[in-house]
């Protein structure tokens, strides 16, 4: 067997062992993973079905003719506009694996001290960053293509052709992300750190301008008109972007026309093999210079003592030990890099969002269109929470475990470190959130009550979605773990982003009707009063039971 | 300070401390010998409460570490053998964690931490990242937090892990000039040659159980032929064949 096969074999029996012990799991919690799983995976296949068939529809009743369709235009250029927005998802989700795969795992540092080849040694790694990074896009990705050959009514070479074509679409963006990650591990550590912060600084700033400019020229374009919209749809055709090339042959495939669907297949893995070997050079030139770099850089790190803890003043109001435990909290993630630029990227999508949403429309003088709107925002903003809190709250407890010597022997009540997590995510989250909601809800001009709705929702969701994460964190920790990502990417991150998704359905449900009670003037009804009911309740479940359940198993826990 | 009273622990079928009677008194070196598996980290953890008994209890200055587990954490510290650390705070930031985590707070408090840094001589990389330092910088670094509160029971697993032999010396001479101010020691190691020079009784405990316990001349008089408390431990700890 080659080197290559050994590593791999090696993860593959580990994998086998990750799902052997999923027997010790409980029952219950694999049996609500599994129907959620399922549930999600329907949910996404009823929407893009709805949403496909609705436009087939709506382009054949527009052209009024089956052989001459406007869905025949638009169908495949939304098709490139998924999978355009999926190769850049990609690209930076593979950049950041990439980075903490090949530079801040043992792992690595003890393959380094075999006699690998380094370029073995980076496809081995690569396999697992592909893996770990495309997973999700596969399971999320699968119900919107089978929806597209069910409505299209697509051969099965179509089927064929998505499930050929995926792995070398995702390689690209793979090698790609590798690459980058290697290039800045290289370079960043030479640079000074105002440097660094200038040049990221002009990035976003640059891509924040770029965007917006995009955004308010497709606005001024499109209006609600049809043909512009194709029109924008169609800037995802570039022939030379390896997302059109996947889009093309998957199109291709659905229309019959094999040969295309083969040449573009084809294209696809000539350059995902040459998009590998490319990266595979790089991490020869680059992989072990970037760890030596990153290991050597900057030391010593002195920092003042009279400043060492400025950030203790801040926290001047929190009582006793969750002062501390709080402060030690917000260090550490200020301190990771990995950590506090996801946070920003989070939040700067969600900003950017906000920034740069339509305000004035002649339609927006109509009540339903500014009620959709609210809601969209809230749910926008739930979702962004809901992914927030799990990515970043659920691990909180999970990275005290083996450091739990110092928390544990200390003489603090194991609830108070659930607590103080809990605390800590609401007073971060929640002005955020509340905030950015606030601020749409104002500038669409919303009357006071939708406006109280809307803010209040995004309120008491912050404070559920808080203890729904740190509370299934504490009830399903992974004490074993160092990185706060891999804690995420286990069956307790799961389950938690599940419950997070059941929790912002049924609240988007409960503001429906709240807001549909409001658009027609029927407030006070028992109606409005049952939906407003229904979120605190669900608010007040959300965070008081798994919090409860958490405390309980972290006071039982062993170390 | 130490007491056990028929503490057990299963785990599964696996019996890891079965019945174990114990006790260690005020100012008592105690020294903890057994072979791999034997259960030593296992009645450490029982006794630091980061593991719940099976069945007995441990008492912790007379203070049962599951049913009163604050005021016997309050007199308890415990240096594990590998020092986990918070790797993205600095020394000095962790030891201001711990006294903030002991309630310790007042005017001196910094002079408290310099002073604690200092003993175990840190002070020169207080202020770098944890996770920047050598293994044994943490192993010192992770001795400071446990002395930072001036607990009167002290539980050391395997110490030495990392440290070179200049530390070795003042880390020892440090724990036995402080049980003779009363500090109680309960510590784990597979080094003899320490257990001989400081221990004032030893205790060996192979498959979960208890075999031993005594003074060093009183456990070495237990082989069948005198000899060193090395030739005495492999000859009570010997598995037949």
């Amino acid at each position: 067997m080659s080197q290559l096969g050994a590593l791999l074999e090696g993860k593959l029996q580990i994998l086998r062992h990750t799902l052997a012990g999923l027997r010790r799991e409980s029952r219950l919690k694999l049996a609500f993973i599994a129907l959620s799983v399922a549930l999600l995976w329907l949910a996404t296949f009823a929407a893009a079905w709805g949403a496909f068939r609705f436009l087939d529809r709506f382009g054949h009743e527009l052209l009024g003719t089956r052989d001459l369709s406007l869905s025949e235009v638009l169908l495949p250029r939304l098709l490139s506009a998924f999978a355009l927005v999926l190769l850049v998802m990609l690209l930076f989700s593979n950049a950041l694996l990439a980075f903490s795969t090949l530079y801040r795992t043992r792992e690595t540092a003890y393959l380094a001290t075999l006699p690998l080849p380094v370029r073995t040694l980076f496809l081995a790694r690569l396999a697992e960053v592909v893996f770990l990074a495309s997973w999700a896009s596969a399971f999320l990705g699968s119900p919107v293509l089978l929806a597209y050959g069910l409505v299209r009514r697509a051969p099965p070479g179509f089927y064929l052709a998505a499930v050929a074509g995926y792995l070398p679409f995702v390689l690209i963006p793979a090698a790609g992300g590798a690459v980058l990650a290697m290039v800045l591990a290289r370079v960043l550590p030479r640079l000074p750190r105002a440097a660094i912060l200038a040049g990221a600084a002009a990035l976003l700033t640059g891509f924040a301008f770029a965007f917006h400019q995009q955004l308010t020229a497709a606005q001024r374009e499109t209006g609600l008109e049809v043909a512009p919209l194709v029109e924008l749809a169609a800037r995802a055709e570039n022939p030379f972007l390896p997302s059109q090339w996947f889009a093309a042959a998957v199109v291709e495939a659905s229309q019959g026309a094999t040969a295309d669907a083969t040449f573009h297949l084809l294209l696809l893995v000539a350059n995902a093999a040459f998009a590998v070997w490319v990266a595979s050079e790089a991490a020869a030139l680059l992989l072990f210079p970037g760890l030596s770099a990153l290991a050597s850089g900057r030391r010593p790190r002195r920092r003042p003592t009279g400043r060492a803890w400025a950030l203790g003043r801040l926290f001047r109001v929190v009582p006793g030990p969750a002062r501390w435990l709080s402060l030690k909290d917000v260090t550490v993630f200020l301190r990771d890099p990995a950590q506090w630029s996801q946070f920003a990227i989070f939040f700067g999508v969600l900003a950017l969002y906000v920034a740069t949403m339509r305000t004035s429309s002649p339609k927006f003088d109509q009540a339903f269109w500014r009620s959709f709107i609210t809601l969209l925002n809230t749910v926008a903003s739930l979702l962004v929470l809901a992914t927030l809190t799990t990515r970043f709250f659920f691990p909180l407890v999970s990275l005290e475990g083996r450091r739990f010597w110092i928390v544990g022997l200390a003489p603090v009540p194991r609830r108070l470190v659930v607590l103080q997590k809990f605390a800590l995510a609401v007073a971060i989250c929640s002005p955020l959130t509340v905030g950015l909601v606030a601020l749409s809800s104002w500038r669409l001009g919303l009357p006071p009550a939708p406006f109280a709705v809307a803010v209040g929702t995004v309120l008491v969701s912050g404070v559920a979605l808080s203890g729904l994460a740190v509370g299934l964190g504490s009830l399903y920790p992974d004490f074993t773990a160092e990185e706060p990502a891999r804690v995420v990417s286990g069956m307790g991150g799961t389950l938690t982003f599940l419950a997070s998704l059941a929790y912002v359905i049924l609240v988007a449900a409960a503001e429906t009707v709240a807001l549909r009670c409001l658009r027609h003037d029927l407030a006070p009804s028992w109606l409005l009063v049952a939906a407003l009911a229904a979120v605190v309740l669900l608010a007040a479940l959300a965070t008081s039971l798994p919090l409860r359940l958490g405390i309980r198993q972290l006071e039982r826990a062993e170390f | 300070m130490i007491r056990t009273e028929e503490l057990t622990k299963v785990f599964g079928t696996k019996v890891a401390v079965q019945g174990l009677n114990l006790e260690v008194g005020r100012g008592e070196f105690f020294c903890f010998l057994g072979p791999n598996g034997a259960g030593k980290t296992t009645t450490i953890k029982l006794l630091t409460g980061l593991l719940r008994p099976t069945s007995g209890r441990a008492l912790i200055g007379g203070f049962d570490i599951v049913g009163e587990p604050l005021a016997a954490k309050r007199l308890l510290g415990y240096v594990p053998d590998q020092p986990f650390l918070y790797e993205r705070l600095t020394g000095r930031e962790l030891l201001r964690l711990v006294a903030g985590l002991y309630a310790m707070d007042g005017a001196g408090l910094a002079d408290r931490i310099a002073e604690t840094l200092a003993t175990f001589e840190v002070e020169d990389v207080a202020d770098e990242l944890v996770g920047d330092l050598s293994h044994g910088m943490r192993q010192k670094l992770s001795f400071a937090a446990t002395f930072l509160h001036e607990p009167q029971v002290v539980v050391v697993d395997e110490p030495w892990v990392g440290l070179d032999p200049r530390s070795i010396r003042r880390v020892r001479t440090y724990l036995k000039e402080r049980t003779r101010q009363g500090l109680t020691v309960f510590m784990s190691t597979h080094t003899l040659s320490i257990v001989e020079e400081v221990a004032d009784r030893v205790g060996v405990i192979h498959r979960g159980r208890l075999l031993v316990t005594g003074t060093v001349p009183e456990i070495t008089r237990l082989a069948s032929r005198p000899g060193s408390l090395e030739d005495v431990f492999l000859e009570l700890t010997r598995d037949e064949p």
